[in-house]
């Protein structure tokens, strides 16, 4: 965890302190249920949140001196501070059992700051796209000038490709909601199944359907890959935002502080140094998930090769991950649009961007379409050639067509000089952006009083609720559709209807409350069970 | 003259027939339950509360969910638990399900159909009977071992009363000992369980007995003009429990005297 590049929320899950706070939290869970079931007094739990208390990092540190072994250490020491009732503490659990279920709850906990972090970021991008729906500038590709668009909508495709991040992250914390009790190679030997669920329940995690010593590593290449989603976002962006800041374009330009230096040698400048940094960290994020890729394949039942990579490769992707995002947010946040240089630069062509509308007109008015495009293309690459030097006029393309006799007289000079307008090049975006964003940009003008995170669809919270009768129960309706299923051909084996509640909520908002409503109106215990999920 | 409340919901239908059931035949006031007027009346104040069928609030979410978290069920709740005699027929009895005043849900009839017909059931001897003192349901009379020998022996085996749902089917609770709890107290039981309810379970009261839900429509049952008395055995019940007098002249005093003989009809 470099200094620099951490942000102190993110740092302090990843922290010696956090450690041992989780294993505590997993212990005291373990505790919980021990009493639950009668095999513990109930003064145990105070009595631990006594002696975990009078403990710091430092007295596990100096007995694992002596063990080599960090979990011994944490369970001795506290153990021996809870006198006559230290022997429950960790009873018949193995090491992995505490390690990779708080594991869990410290990764998951990440994510969702993860999720804080980029809600910033889309809430910052959407609001420069709605700005900029009307900015036109040139669309480029291999960097070379081709049709005009809304810089808007190029800021909609760098939103949508986080968007897909946010899905990507919040399904890696359901895939890291899992934790596991069941021993030393996963056959329960010391506990029951139900023990273990009792135990994860309290924490909100799911028993991993079969653990080997260990929760298995794919989960963790999981979260990796959805943390690189955001991640290789932020550099795309990072990456396009150094281009638009080159001399040449100046289309867009980081923020600039008074007092901001950009060189120790050349006052004049002014680099996308934040953009830079971006791509850097990016590249280190690559290295972290392919880091944790290697740690899938472990021996047999596990072997400890992945510790030592997790040491390093998780506090890492996570601190700098949650970093970039929030850089990024803030270079988005404060970064110069300038329209007028876009405009300069999109009339530096001479207009060749209008190329293909011309080619479309002439096939349109019967010209063979090869034909056609050698002419449109014979007169292009004249201009073409002239570009880089400036030596055309801003519609050097127009004027050359209306020259040229058989395309004037096919096409015509007002159908010509129309093709020029840029204005054509924005028709869909209203469909593009109600696509991206559930909203037009009419629509959201329309809601200008509407905070940003309830008025987008796109940013608002979705939480699904699904309900469904409990397996026992007699679905009727269910089972009459799935006997028509049948008399319609079908092999259909079996057939049960859920009902679902999609509800959302501001985007910042704590998606718990619906926990809370669902488990106490939205299903009723005797004949439901019911799953709350975020979906967005 | 105390009180007798019937909340009513948006859909309610049975409420007219409900409050001239009671009106007609004891000497309580029965009023709609309107918590501007009634929101400060204490136990006392209160014979019974009558929560009549129909549906409530279109039976969105599950029967009777919504109307369960209104203020109205609100009142009935505090009510209850101060000891106020509660009847839920129909819709009132899936309310008082999703309340949690009594246990266990009712799903779909396992017919797939909406029954509307009259059903043969019976109430379990021990209520009835006062022999058995640990089960006792204020809407339930209590005979001598060897008095009304015939009417007990009716309304222990078979008799009539319409029924009229499409979600009737009651399911027992998951738990094992609240399951166990609840068949202890079903009341009413099924002769032929229509509706596919758990061990044919018609109604049932909760542990202290002031409670009690049922699917069929005793309401319906209670005038010879149209078709049977046998429903009026759940008012003799509350008349008696509570010491609420009968209405001279009334179908339940009629009713009454014909017991009082020994005789059902």
């Amino acid at each position: 965890m470099i200094e620099r590049y951490s942000r102190p929320e993110m740092k302090s899950i990843w922290s010696e302190d956090s450690k041992y706070a989780s294993w505590a939290e997993v212990e005291k869970a373990h505790l919980s249920v021990l009493i639950e079931t009668g095999e513990a007094p109930a003064e145990v739990l105070s009595i631990f949140d006594n002696a975990y208390k009078s403990k710091s990092p430092s007295d596990y540190l100096a007995r694992e001196q002596e063990t080599g072994h960090d979990v011994i250490a944490f369970v001795a020491e506290v153990g021996d501070s809870m006198g006559d009732k230290g022997h429950f503490l960790h009873k018949g659990l193995t090491s992995s059992d505490v390690l990779d279920t708080s594991l869990s709850l410290r990764t998951r906990k990440s994510l969702e700051l993860i999720t804080n972090s980029l809600q910033k970021l889309r809430e910052n991008l959407t609001k420069r796209a709605f700005e900029h729906t009307n900015t036109v500038c040139i669309g480029r590709t291999h960097g070379i000038h081709a049709e005009p668009m809304s810089f808007g909508q190029v800021l909609a495709s760098h939103f949508s490709e986080f968007q897909r991040a946010h899905t990507e992250i919040i399904n890696a914390q359901k895939i890291m909601s899992f934790g596991k009790l069941s021993g030393a190679v996963g056959t329960y030997s010391q506990m029951t199944p139900e023990f273990e669920l009792s135990v994860l329940q309290k924490l909100k995690l799911q028993p991993e359907a079969v653990a080997t010593q260990v929760i298995p590593r794919d989960r963790f290449v999981t979260v990796a890959s959805a943390i690189l989603s955001a991640t290789n976002a932020v550099d795309r962006f990072a990456t396009n935002m150094r281009h638009w800041a080159r001399t040449e374009l100046g289309e867009v330009l980081e923020p600039f502080g008074k007092k901001q230096k950009g060189s120790s040698a050349m006052p004049h400048k002014k680099n996308p140094i934040l953009a830079e940094n971006l791509c850097g960290l990016a590249r280190t994020i690559r290295g972290f998930a392919g880091m944790l890729s290697e740690n899938v394949a472990l021996w047999h039942e596990r072997d400890i090769s992945h510790s030592s990579v997790e040491r390093m490769a998780l506090p890492d992707i996570f601190v700098t991950a949650d970093f970039m995002l929030s850089r990024c947010a803030n270079l988005v946040e404060g970064m110069q649009i300038r329209p007028e240089a876009m405009q300069a630069n999109l009339w530096k062509s001479g207009g060749l961007w209008a190329s293909q509308s011309v080619l479309t007109a002439l096939v349109t008015s019967g010209m063979n379409r090869t034909e056609a495009y050698e002419l449109v293309q014979s007169i292009a690459l004249e201009i073409s050639g002239k570009v880089a030097t400036n030596q055309i006029n801003k519609k050097q393309f127009l004027e050359d067509l209306l020259q040229n006799k058989k395309v004037k007289e096919k096409v015509g000079s007002d159908k010509l000089t129309g093709l020029f307008d840029t204005d054509r090049y924005l028709r869909s975006l209203p469909v593009t952006f109600k696509r991206v964003f559930g909203i037009t940009p009419e629509e959201y003008n329309r809601k200008n009083s509407e905070a940003i995170q309830n008025k987008v669809p796109a940013l608002q919270k979705i939480i699904k609720v699904t309900v469904e009768l409990l397996p026992d129960v007699l679905d009727t309706e269910a089972k009459t559709i799935a006997n028509d299923m049948r008399l319609s051909g079908n092999a259909v084996i079996d057939m049960r209807q859920q009902k679902c509640f999609f509800i959302r909520m501001p985007g910042n908002s704590n998606p718990d409350c619906m926990d809370k409503y669902a488990s106490e109106v939205l299903y009723n215990p005797v004949i439901e069970q019911f799953k709350v999920e975020v979906i967005q | 003259m105390k009180k007798t409340l019937l909340p009513v919901f948006p859909g309610t239908n049975c409420e007219k027939e409900s409050l001239l059931w009671i009106a007609d035949n004891l000497e309580s006031k029965a009023e709609f339950l309107d918590l501007s007027k009634h929101s400060t009346l204490k136990a006392d104040d209160i014979d019974a509360i009558f929560v009549p069928g129909g549906f409530s609030y279109g039976d969105y979410l599950r029967a009777g969910a919504i109307a369960a978290r209104s203020d109205e069920m609100a009142f009935v709740k505090k009510r209850a638990v101060e000891g106020v005699a509660v009847l839920g027929i129909c819709n009132g009895f899936q309310i008082l399900c999703e309340t949690g005043l009594l246990p266990g849900a009712l799903v779909k009839n396992i017919t797939r159909r909406y029954h509307h017909f009259p059903v043969s059931i019976r109430i379990e001897t021990a209520y009835i009977n006062k022999s058995n003192s640990n089960k006792k349901c204020v809407w339930i009379p209590e005979f001598n071992e060897n008095e009304q020998e015939e009417v007990q022996k009716e309304f222990t085996t078979e008799f009539s009363v319409p029924m009229s749902c499409g979600m009737g089917n009651w399911i027992a609770p998951v738990n094992e000992s609240d399951k166990n709890i609840a068949e202890n107290n079903a009341v009413i039981y099924y002769n032929h369980n229509e509706n596919g309810s758990y061990k044919s379970i018609a109604g049932i009261t909760n542990q202290a007995g002031n409670i009690l839900g049922m699917m069929p429509h005793p309401e319906r049952a209670s005038d010879s003009a149209v078709g049977g008395v046998d429903g009026l055995i759940f008012l003799l019940g509350i008349s008696q429990s509570r010491n609420i007098k009968i209405r001279a002249g009334s179908e339940l005093e009629k009713f009454a005297e014909k017991i009082k003989m020994g005789r059902t009809h």
